[in-house]
């Protein structure tokens, strides 16, 4: 895992201040991607874990939950939501396997709670820290602070929502019990002209962070690719050259499968992984590691690379409504160091260039 | 206020000279001692010391005759009492703003922005100029874009603070409110007011803001200020200082002394989002 | 609307004058006392913020607008101490031999402040910079303190703690003063602008260095300012353009190849200030324009157009024709990859990256990062890190480096071959820096005279298309005239190896090289036999074993049969016999003699549980209370065990497989230890593989018995 410096976390202090927060002391932290709320969700956990309380991370998606294992390498427990609560029924109700569901993947709180009530089960002396709290329903907090955990720290953006089941800011605020969220105003994690194309796209009331990395002077760039071998020739390149992490968006499976095999014929050396939700192969993938990963847009929510290739961007332009300019914005601070939006064809229609702002935010050819 | 001679830069002399003063004295209707045709009272008369409907012509007088002949008259003044005051509310605070967004309420031609541009140098700043008449707005403009004004400002005007075309996301930037001269105007609802420059500032972000006002001694000229100090008040604003001052000013070689009421507000960087109350 | 926060930080409106810094009293231990700190030791009460901001580079200084206030043989209240719970108080205790106050000793730099009419005790006032390195000691008020400074240490990546360890305890600590006014006290010293990027480069220098003796010996050439030995040394090794970026402005500037110039470019551009920010494009067309100012060549140009090109991914980077170009390739890399923490993956990526041009943009690379914001895994240990610090200074510093960090500085480093296949380099007698040699270095400290060792050498290099391989300059069918007599003869030409340019091309060129071949066995009366027993019998053994009762006498679990071992006495007597041996343990016993392993059914069986790092010290089977063979039957996992020559240097390590038997007799059970080392992982086919258990089953034979006894079953 990168750490980060001591001059990097004590540039804002509201930043230090929370990095430094008493290990026992319940926290509700609001920010946008790249603040680096799942940073500091794992350094937390590591310095309560390493100063001898129990502590368990939770959070929504899978292929998440796998990158903060990868992290933490296993130090600290982590679970989806779905899989925490299932365990912790098994375990609070003496032998009750599976907590009891309304449908499919959606629990029956108010079964659970009765059941729980019914035994006097009391929270426990373990801290619980959740990260992308705002896909979590706020049944879920309210479960985590009746009958799991005394202390919980929680970290959520408010626009960031995958699923119908989300909770905002102030669900999740009552939900827990908690005090109005601390901001997060800094962002560690995406050079800052990386983050003013991400800007762009900006919506909704928190503030954007204060980019606290220096300038690399490398804007991003938009290219586009006359075949799918052509824009697997400039990533295989991009990957031999530079190495390091890189992360390649697709918006069709299909495509990324093409890509794989194709990324995978051209490099000798590296990882070329795909990650699919309905493969559920996070466990085989690394992401952490110098390689090549394929996701679409919904699962590379959380994760970070150092250089991300978005393919085929014309399908997700021009954005008129917040909710394609919350999946792009996201997409973009995906991106440490460099970020490419590629797309097939020639060209881009004129509403599509004309939404995208100036070279000197997004160079172009 | 300290008693300190302020002197305007060459650049903002330069300025005035080539955009305003040169303009009104090569008017076909000016001669030795009228400006367009009005001597100094008559000419203060038409713009009612700063407090007339620009936009509405006055006998002879086009609406941008009147934003000239204001600039002329009464901008330099103002502009000695702002940079005075921003020098002391800097000291107050020991640093000067880092790239701040300036919103200047009653900007005329473009005062906030050439008097902060004095004490900034070439610091940049984004400056949005609020004012509800279009002729001020225009001379403001035309200052703004002047190759003589130092540093990178990116001006964006506005008739009322409600239509401010913010594009940019909120963010944690420092934000300075001018207020000066503004409570002279009778037709100015402070209630409003405040409701519209606290949507403003809601829209530019989180980061601390300071309030600086500035007044004539006038007791009527202040009559909405313990409106405005307890609207202020109520979204977290602390007051750092306020009174009574005085600015020593340089003019030709002798140096005169103005009196002037001032008030700085400031509010830190909202590091909490307030929940309940939005 | 303003929220108060979450965090209940205690912020007070108003710092009070004289108040002691909030000390944690949860539980404070009793003082450790000041006694056995150095004579006139000065001392700083501040906290863990200022500490971790120090501790990034080593240096502890001025805040802005405030001295440092030192109490002389006491703790004075830092001004910057923030009044906010978070904060853990620390104390900080320095020596003053090493610090900027040459006089510090003498009454007239200790003044005497007074606050009204309270006398303060004697103290110094600091504007310099002071060196983490002297500090002697660190204390935190309570143990909670210290598991939450250390807790937060570890989640950052360049702070490393003072080697000094942390004390846990409570001191007396002297409110701060207001400082009467500045009396013109210059700086003793300031930290030159450079040091940062000379201790940056130094430091990746000596985390990548080629790890072969030649360039082991440029970089501590390099280390100690030897401009001239570096100059000459890199001529040796090809790369005549490969400069230590600290060196570079010592070289005399003799007429300089393209090559050179546009590495001395880099070395500057990278570090200029108008170069932060700057793309990797935009980098080098920089430099290519610095490189042409000096030597005018198009070269610069093109290299420039191609640093582009690799810039977009129009092309991957290629080491092909890396002799010509080097410092462009050096330099390419050190832009397209400028964090410290990518080295690792470039040999990994790009494993035709020969000696020179990594080890030129590693430096590179610690050159413009510089040491603050290096990683600590790149700075090695306290002894290492001060190293660094001293010779950073010298480097980039006209004054006595030994008047601000303590010590006896004065040492030349030297490299020394050190036991298990590893060099070191020393200072002074402490060694600041132990890694294991490269392949190459086995290679090139081989024995060639051997001829198995020539022929391996003569494939590798005929593999690797070396230019190292000589035929003789005639051969074929033909006459040779002998006194007068034509001799019909046939002539084969045998390749042979060039000894010195095969070592040359070891040192330079690219290539993956695999270690060579081991020496012969030199292990006398070890015998050793692989699957001893079948992975059926393994599972058998394990779950007779797993069903006994362990004894927790020592740290690792045992189980003895036959005879109980008393490990205080180290010896049986006959009140320890325990009985037969079990029939699972018999079996192999009876094994071992049926295949000649051992002449005498052995009667003890020791079971040993080793897990993860768990090891055992080195010795010799007790030869009062045991037969001569002594063997080892492994379980579960393949581990090395190390045998010494006792009294000697040698060594030597064999792999214990999962399921083999090992039979020490005679030298290998008399005259070398043996021992199970305390690591955590195991090098199995050149990986390293993570230790978890290992079952080892030690078969002996009492004396006592055959003393007392004389129808042993072994008769």
């Amino acid at each position: 895992m990168r750490l980060p410096s001591y001059d990097e976390i004590a540039r804002v202090e509201e930043q230090l201040d929370i990095w430094e927060a008493p290990f026992d002391q319940s926290l509700l932290i609001a920010g946008p991607p790249g603040s680096g709320k799942t940073i500091l969700a794992i350094h937390r956990a590591q310095m309560i874990a390493s100063a001898g309380t129990q502590v368990v991370l939770v959070t929504f998606s899978r292929m998440l939950r796998r990158l903060i294992a990868l992290l933490t390498e296993n130090n600290v427990p982590t679970f989806t939501m779905h899989q925490f609560v299932g365990q912790q029924h098994y375990r609070r109700k003496t032998g009750a396997r599976g907590a009891p569901e309304v449908r499919p993947l959606v629990f029956d709180w108010q079964a659970m709670s009765s059941e729980l009530a019914r035994r006097a089960v009391r929270p426990e002396q373990v801290h619980i820290i959740v990260d992308e709290g705002q896909d979590l329903p706020a049944e879920f907090f309210r479960y985590v602070r009746r009958f799991v955990a005394r202390t919980v720290t929680i970290f959520a953006d408010e626009d960031q929502a995958l699923t119908d089941q989300r909770s905002s800011l102030l669900d999740i605020k009552r939900a827990a019990c908690l005090g109005d969220p601390i901001l997060l105003s800094g962002n560690h994690r995406n050079t800052p002209e990386v983050s003013r194309l991400a800007e762009h796209f900006h919506t909704g009331r928190l503030p954007a962070s204060e980019v606290h990395r220096s300038p690399s002077g490398e804007r991003p760039r938009i290219t586009h690719y006359s075949t799918l071998a052509a824009g697997a020739e400039r990533i295989a390149n991009w990957f031999s050259t530079r190495g390091g992490s890189v992360g390649v968006v697709v918006v069709h499976n299909q495509t990324g499968r093409q890509l794989q095999k194709s990324l995978r014929d051209r490099l000798k050396r590296g990882r070329v992984d795909m990650y699919t939700s309905d493969q559920r192969n996070e466990d085989e993938i690394d992401a952490t590691t110098p390689g090549i990963t394929i996701l679409n847009k919904e699962s590379i929510k959380g994760q970070e690379f150092d250089t991300v290739f978005i393919m085929e961007v014309d399908e997700l332009l021009p954005c008129t409504k917040d909710a394609q300019r919350r999946v792009m914005y996201m997409l973009c601070a995906r991106a440490r160091d460099n970020l490419v939006l590629m797309h097939p064809g020639n060209r881009l229609p004129a509403e599509v260039l004309r939404s995208l702002p100036g070279t000197d935010v997004l160079e172009r050819p | 206020m300290k008693d300190v001679a302020v002197e305007l830069p060459l650049w903002l002399e330069e300025l005035r000279r080539t955009e305003v003063s040169n303009l009104v004295r090569s008017d076909p209707r000016s001669s030795g001692n009228t400006t367009f045709g009005l001597n100094r009272e008559q000419a203060l008369d038409a713009i009612s010391w700063g407090q007339a409907d620009f936009d509405a012509p006055h006998g002879h007088l086009t609406a941008d005759d009147l934003a000239l002949l204001y600039a002329y008259w009464n901008q330099k003044g103002h502009l000695e009492e702002l940079v005075e005051a921003f020098r002391q509310c800097f000291a107050v605070s020991n640093t000067k703003p880092n790239n701040p967004i300036v919103v200047d309420v009653g900007c005329g031609p473009f005062t906030g922005g050439l008097a902060l541009a004095t004490s900034l140098g070439e610091a940049p700043f984004d400056y949005i100029g609020v004012d509800r008449a279009d002729s001020m707005r225009r001379l403001g403009q035309r200052l703004a874009d002047s190759a003589l004004v130092p540093g990178q400002i990116t001006c964006i005007w506005a008739p009322d603070m409600a239509s401010v075309e913010w594009a940019q996301p909120p963010r944690w930037r420092d934000v300075l409110v001018i207020v000066s001269f503004v409570f002279a105007s009778p037709s100015l609802d402070v209630g409003s007011m405040c409701d519209d420059l606290i949507a403003l500032l809601r829209r530019l972000g989180n980061g601390s803001v300071t309030v600086l006002y500035t007044n004539s001694v006038r007791a009527e000229a202040n009559c909405g200020f313990p409106e405005f100090d307890t609207r202020l008040k109520a979204v977290g604003f602390r007051s750092l200082a306020r009174g009574k001052g005085e600015i020593g000013i340089a003019r030709s070689g002798g140096s005169r002394v103005r009196g002037l009421w001032y008030a700085i507000f400031h509010r830190p960087r909202q590091t909490s989002l307030s929940l309940e109350g939005a | 609307m303003s929220t108060p926060s979450q965090l209940p930080l205690n912020v007070p409106p108003t710092k009070s004058e004289g108040d002691a810094p909030p000390a944690n009293e949860a539980t404070a231990l009793p003082d450790e006392g000041t006694d056995n700190l150095p004579e006139g030791w000065l001392g700083i009460a501040t906290n863990h913020r200022r500490l971790f901001d120090a501790s990034q580079d080593g240096w502890l200084r001025p805040a802005d607008h405030t001295d440092l206030l030192l109490g002389y043989e006491s703790f004075i209240a830092d001004a910057e101490v923030p009044a906010k719970a978070n904060v853990i108080p620390v104390l900080l205790a320095f020596d003053p031999r090493g610090l900027p106050f040459p006089n510090a000793r003498k009454e007239e730099r200790i003044v005497e402040v007074r606050d009204g009419l309270e006398p303060l005790p004697k103290s110094i006032r600091c504007t310099a910079p002071l060196s983490l390195h002297a500090v002697v000691k660190v204390q935190v008020p309570c143990i909670e303190n210290r598991d939450r400074l250390a807790a937060m240490a570890e989640q950052l990546a360049n702070v490393a703690l003072p080697g000094a360890g942390i004390d846990v305890g409570a001191s007396p600590v002297i409110p701060m003063r207001t400082l009467p006014p500045v009396n013109s006290d210059r700086p003793a010293f300031d930290l030159p602008h450079n040091l940062d990027a000379v201790q940056g480069a130094m430091a990746t220098a000596t985390w990548a260095v080629p790890r072969i003796d030649p360039w082991i010996d440029l970089l501590t050439a390099a280390l100690q300012g030897d401009a001239a030995g570096v100059e000459g040394g890199a001529r040796a090794l090809r790369a005549s353009w490969l400069d230590l970026p600290w060196l570079v402005g010592n070289r005399r500037d003799d007429p300089v190849d393209a090559q050179a110039a546009l590495w001395r470019a880099a070395v500057s551009v990278m570090r200029s200030p108008t170069a932060q920010g700057n793309s990797a494009s935009q980098l080098a067309e920089k430099i290519a324009q610095a490189a042409s100012l000096s030597s005018a060549m198009p070269m610069a140009d093109a290299w420039a157009r191609q640093t582009q090109r690799l810039v977009t991914a129009e092309e991957p980077l290629s080491c092909m024709n890396w002799r010509e170009r080097g410092a462009g390739l050096a330099i390419q890399l050190a832009l397209l990859r400028p964090e410290p923490m990518s080295f690792k993956a470039w040999s990994k990526d790009l494993p035709n990256l020969p000696p020179a041009v990594w080890w030129g943009a590693a430096a590179l690379c610690g050159w413009r990062h510089g040491y603050r914001a290096l990683d600590v895994r790149f700075r090695g240990d306290a002894n290492l890190q001060k190293f660094h610090a001293v010779q950073a200074l010298k480097a980039s510093w006209k004054g006595d480096v030994s008047a601000v960090i303590p010590g006896d500085l004065r040492s030349n480093v030297q490299r020394r071959k050190e036991d298990g296949d590893c060099f070191s380099l020393t200072w002074g007698g402490t060694t600041v820096f132990r890694k294991p040699w490269h392949p190459r270095a086995r290679w090139f400290n081989a024995d060639l005279t051997d001829a198995a060792m020539a022929k391996s050498a003569r494939d590798l290099a005929s593999k690797l298309n070396w230019p190292c391989l000589r035929t003789p300059p005639i051969g074929g069918k033909g006459s040779l005239f002998v006194a007068g007599r034509e001799l019909p003869v046939d002539l084969t030409a045998v390749e042979w190896l060039d000894h010195d340019e095969f070592r040359r091309q070891l040192a330079i060129e690219a290539g993956e090289v695999p270690d060579p071949p081991r020496p012969p066995d030199k292990l006398p009366g070890f015998a050793y036999l692989p699957n001893f027993i079948t992975a059926e019998e393994e599972d058998e053994l394990l779950q007779h074993i797993d069903d006994a009762e362990w004894s927790t006498e020592l740290k690792r679990r045992v189980q003895h049969y036959g005879w109980r071992y008393d490990y205080g006495q180290r010896q049986i007597d006959e009140s320890m016999r325990l009985g037969e041996l079990p029939f699972w343990a018999d079996k192999i016993a009876k094994r071992l003699v049926a295949k000649g392993l051992v002449a005498e059914l052995p009667d003890q069986v020791i079971v040993n549980e080793y897990c993860g790092k768990q090891g055992i010290s080195p010795h010799v089977d007790q030869p009062k209370s045991f037969a001569e063979p002594v063997a080892t039957v492994s379980l579960l996992e393949s581990w090395g065990m190390k045998f010494r020559r006792r009294g000697g240097e040698e060594k030597t390590e064999k792999t214990l497989e999962r399921r083999s038997v090992a039979v020490l007799s005679g030298d290998a059970r008399y005259k070398w230890t043996h021992e199970i080392p305390s690591r955590k992982t195991e090098r199995v086919d050149g990986k390293r593989i993570p230790r978890e258990r290992r079952i080892s089953l030690t078969f002996r034979k009492s004396r006592i018995q055959e003393d007392a006894t004389s129808n042993s079953p072994a008769r």
